[in-house]
């Protein structure tokens, strides 16, 4: 039985909501929970460490490859298996390619599906990098296994443009385990057999959800993984139900008082919601110097009740152009339009 | 709106007089002077009022030609009406000094106020100009005035949205242009903003960009000079085994030389002065040809000992300066062979510096990779931009559209006011004429086989034919709210039998309550020949 730690999409060198005043902390944290996670395998004296790609958000350069080298030194005997994926792939200069690493570090560089052979744990570990940002073959796809010994793969990918596979494939080919990077969602494709690592740390701030690692058990007679969730930073959507009767002022009271309760490691999105008095601005300026909030936006529907006012001033340039408006096509540009052109009438009328 | 009765204390020539009307046609007959004009503008003057105007117009003003010679502050009346199925009862005096106005429903007896806008809101918001050029004709009136083109002009443009206020539509589209401009110049700061970190990054990346070319220039420079070392140490390489040859052929022939040095006329010499002597004893040679030889001998070998030790002296000579050169070329050897190790050395350091140079490079053209991805990132706009961007675009949207619509609103007014006119005109003039138009320049244009002309071209009848089925049009979009009654007086004076009949006839199809004054029986003995219900008033 071999005993893993599998961590992708950690994006080392990424600066996430740039120009926000936690950006450098984000970018520090990152780091921070990478050297937790390489050091997790030294306490819990797993045998084998997964990075199934973008471990860096750009090309490496030479310090960052070492220092990280010198990270993963540190927890020998154990073996390091990592592949390129598209943010950090194989350019034709970069140093992944000729890099000293030390002994017990293996990386997959080749383009086609290759292995190392890990003859300590009895385990062949399969994969390949990715030489471009994109690329769309579909690399996975094998027949089945038939050497003795554990098979484990590792895959970056799953959308169109970045090595797409389905589940079934991967089950075909007959490996023991398959761990997956590119999809920052954390997730079991396949309980136990196939899992998508998600980023370490959300990388942007539309990663919503929790983030972390997997640690895993794994012989021929299965595998067992469990998630360890990184509580560093973690993306949240709160809702502001707005209604028509509540003034700029309230909408932000509402807002502060929303946000009050919030863990210290939450950065929110603001999402207004509900109706709103058509003739209140939302308060998003004022949201936006809250803090925490990266992002704030707006879906409320102004207060008006197009049936009602087509009723109301039937045969008018209003109601006809309510009824052209409702007649094309459902999209936030002709909703946005239609609610302007509303609005703009009614202030020009007299009353 | 129905008027039900009118209790004139004092108006012009008529005095204490209740007349009751009925809803349709009323003929109100009376020969000349007995009041017809004076009660259709005590009719208008109770709606809507009439106030004493100063100055020159004072003379034709209906205050001055209405307001009792005797009593001029009993200038009173009342009027009876009904409207959305309420009655009202409206008092005014009309005194200057002294001018009032009371409005109450009968029911309740609720007091309205005139001056606080009731009675405008039950005549449906129309203006007195708008009913004296419509549905209200006097008898001195040919065409309708000026200010008809001018309100119906004004109501194309408007868009009456509630009956409440009128809407502007051009105060619509500016309200758009505004949220346009706001939102695009929220946009732009973001571009800009955008902009301006690309720049950054553009600027970082052509910092990377030069020194990586100096480091290029760097690496070529000390690859030239790695050139110019290698060549040296091969050209050293290749000089110096070719001189220890040659070297070697020379000491080897110096040798050979060492091994000659005995002269072959010394040795002969010196034999063939020892011989001499034998062949002396043995042959008995004379003594004179003996010595002769042995002086040839002797000199012989002399003169082989004088060029052996001539040689000698070159050889040593030779020696000497063969040992120098040998010397010499050593030291050369050594020198080349220190040099050669001297510039194994330089190349070696060359070697170490041109891979340091390498290394910088990589490291920066990574970086710059890096950036110019990074920069990349800021060439598509972010969300909020693109959000602005439709926010933008949604304004001129419903600009444009809210435009379209207008106008072909206004075009579906245009249209209608000319079918109504046409159909009114056909109606009366029994098809002869059907097609009349409003011009935006020309005013009312009747059509004919293709050619429009002005009412005036036409006889007198006709060109009030033409003003009454335009005023009667224009009255149906202007007075929408509230069917006001047609006050009619001596409207069809000019109006032979069938124009008549067929003007009463269409009159007789019309909601609104009708009051035509005239000094002739006609009208009552058509609409009662037509079998059209009417009541007759006798003034």
């Amino acid at each position: 039985m071999i005993k893993f730690i599998q961590t992708a999409d950690i994006h080392l060198g990424l600066e996430p909501d740039k120009g926000s005043p936690w950006s450098e902390k984000r970018k520090k944290d990152i780091f921070r929970s990478f050297v937790n996670v390489v050091e997790q395998v030294k306490k819990e004296q797993a045998d084998l460490l997964l990075i199934p790609g973008d471990l860096f958000h750009r090309q490496p350069l030479k310090r960052e490859l070492k220092e990280v080298s010198s990270l993963f030194a540190e927890v020998a005997p154990a073996h390091v298996v990592l592949i390129a994926g598209n943010h950090d792939y194989l350019h034709p200069r970069s140093y992944y390619r000729n890099f000293p690493w030390p002994e017990n570090v293996h990386m997959l560089m080749d383009e086609q599906l290759g292995k190392i052979r890990l003859p300590d744990l009895d385990t062949t570990v399969w994969g390949c990098s990715f030489w471009k940002p994109e690329d769309g073959r579909r690399i996975y796809r094998r027949e089945r296994i038939r050497e003795p010994g554990l098979h484990i793969l590792l895959g970056h990918g799953g959308d169109e443009k970045h090595h797409p596979f389905s589940t079934e494939e991967i089950r075909e080919a007959g490996y023991d385990y398959a761990a997956f990077g590119h999809i920052h969602r954390p997730g079991q494709l396949v309980p136990d057999r196939i899992v998508m690592s998600g980023a370490l740390e959300p990388t942007d701030c539309n990663d919503f959800g929790p983030h972390g690692y997997w640690s895993g058990t794994l012989s021929k007679g299965g595998c067992r993984v469990q998630f360890h969730s990184v509580k560093n930073c973690e993306y949240k959507k709160r809702e502001i139900p707005v209604t028509p009767k509540m003034g700029s002022y309230q909408i932000l009271e509402q807002t502060k008082e929303a946000l009050a309760d919030r863990e210290p490691w939450e950065i929110s999105h603001v999402i207004f919601t509900g109706r709103r008095d058509s003739e209140v601005e939302l308060p998003i300026e004022e949201a936006g110097q809250l803090q925490r909030v990266v992002k704030l936006l707006d879906k409320t529907q102004p207060d008006y009740q197009y049936d009602k006012l087509k009723e109301e001033h039937k045969g008018t340039l209003l109601e006809l152009f309510i009824r052209e408006m409702e007649s094309r096509e459902d999209s936030r540009l002709n909703e946005e339009a239609l609610y302007y052109g509303v609005h703009a009438i009614l202030e020009a009328m007299e009353r | 709106m129905i008027i039900k009765e009118a209790d004139i204390k004092k108006f012009g020539g008529l005095e204490n007089r209740k007349i009751q009307f009925s809803p349709g046609i009323n003929v109100i007959y009376g020969e000349n002077e007995k009041g017809k004009t004076t009660l259709q503008q005590f009719l208008k003057a109770m709606l809507f009022g009439m106030e004493k105007k100063r100055g020159k117009m004072s003379a034709s003003n209906p205050y001055m030609k209405y307001e009792p010679w005797d009593t001029p502050s009993y200038f009173v009346g009342s009027l009876l009406f009904e409207t959305g199925g309420k009655e009202f009862y409206l008092e005014r005096n009309f005194y200057h000094k002294e001018n009032s106005a009371r409005l109450v429903n009968t029911k309740d007896l609720e007091e309205l106020s005139v001056e606080q806008g009731d009675l405008q809101m039950l005549l449906g918001g129309v203006s007195a100009a708008a009913y004296e050029n419509t549905f209200c004709v006097f008898q001195e009136q040919k065409g309708p005035g000026k200010d008809l083109y001018e309100m119906i002009r004004d109501e194309k443009s408007n868009f009456s949205a509630t009956g409440d206020g009128s809407f502007q539509l051009s105060r619509a589209l500016a309200l758009l242009g505004e949220e346009q401009k706001k939102t695009e110049k929220k946009q732009k700061e973001l571009e800009q903003e955008r902009e301006k970190k690309r720049k950054e990054l553009a600027v970082k990346e052509e910092m990377l960009g030069e020194e990586i070319r100096q480091q290029q220039g760097k690496l070529c420079e000390k690859k030239a000079e790695m050139e110019l070392w290698r060549k040296n140490i091969l050209e050293k390489k290749v000089v110096l085994p070719e001189r220890r040859q040659s070297e070697d052929t020379e000491q080897e022939s110096g040798m050979l030389h060492e091994k000659r040095q005995w002269n072959p006329l010394i040795v002969a010499g010196i034999v063939c002065f020892l011989l001499n002597h034998l062949l002396r004893d043995m042959l008995k040679l004379p003594t004179g040809v003996w010595f002769l030889f042995q002086c040839v001998f002797a000199l012989m070998a002399v003169w082989g000992i004088v060029m052996t030790a001539r040689r000698k002296h070159g050889e040593q000579a030779e020696r000497i300066r063969k040992e120098q050169a040998r010397q010499e070329e050593n030291r050369r050897k050594a020198q080349a062979e220190a040099g050669a190790d001297d510039a194994r050395a330089n190349l070696q350091s060359l070697k170490g510096a041109a891979a340091a140079i390498e290394e910088t490079l990589q490291e920066k053209e990574i970086q710059r990779e890096n950036i110019q991805q990074q920069k990349g990132e800021y060439d598509q706009p972010g969300t909020e931009e693109k959000e602005l961007m439709q926010k933008t675009e949604a304004a001129r949207l419903a600009c444009g559209i809210l435009g379209n619509l207008a106008g072909g609103l206004r075009d579906e007014k245009d249209d209608l006011l000319n079918e109504q006119m046409s159909s009114i005109l056909s109606c009366i003039t029994g098809g002869k004429y059907d097609h009349v138009l409003l011009d935006e320049k020309k005013g009312v244009q009747n059509v004919v086989r293709m050619s429009s002309r002005n009412p005036e071209c036409y006889s007198e009848a006709t060109m009030q034919q033409i003003y009454f089925a335009f005023r009667m049009a224009a009255g149906r979009m202007l007075i929408r709210e509230e069917p006001l009654p047609f006050l009619l007086d001596e409207a069809f004076s000019g109006y032979d039998e069938k124009r008549l009949t067929n003007v009463l006839k269409w009159l007789g199809g019309e909601e609104n309550q009708i009051l035509i004054f005239t000094c002739r029986h006609l009208e009552g003995e058509i609409l009662r020949k037509e079998g059209i219900a009417f009541s007759e008033i006798r003034l």
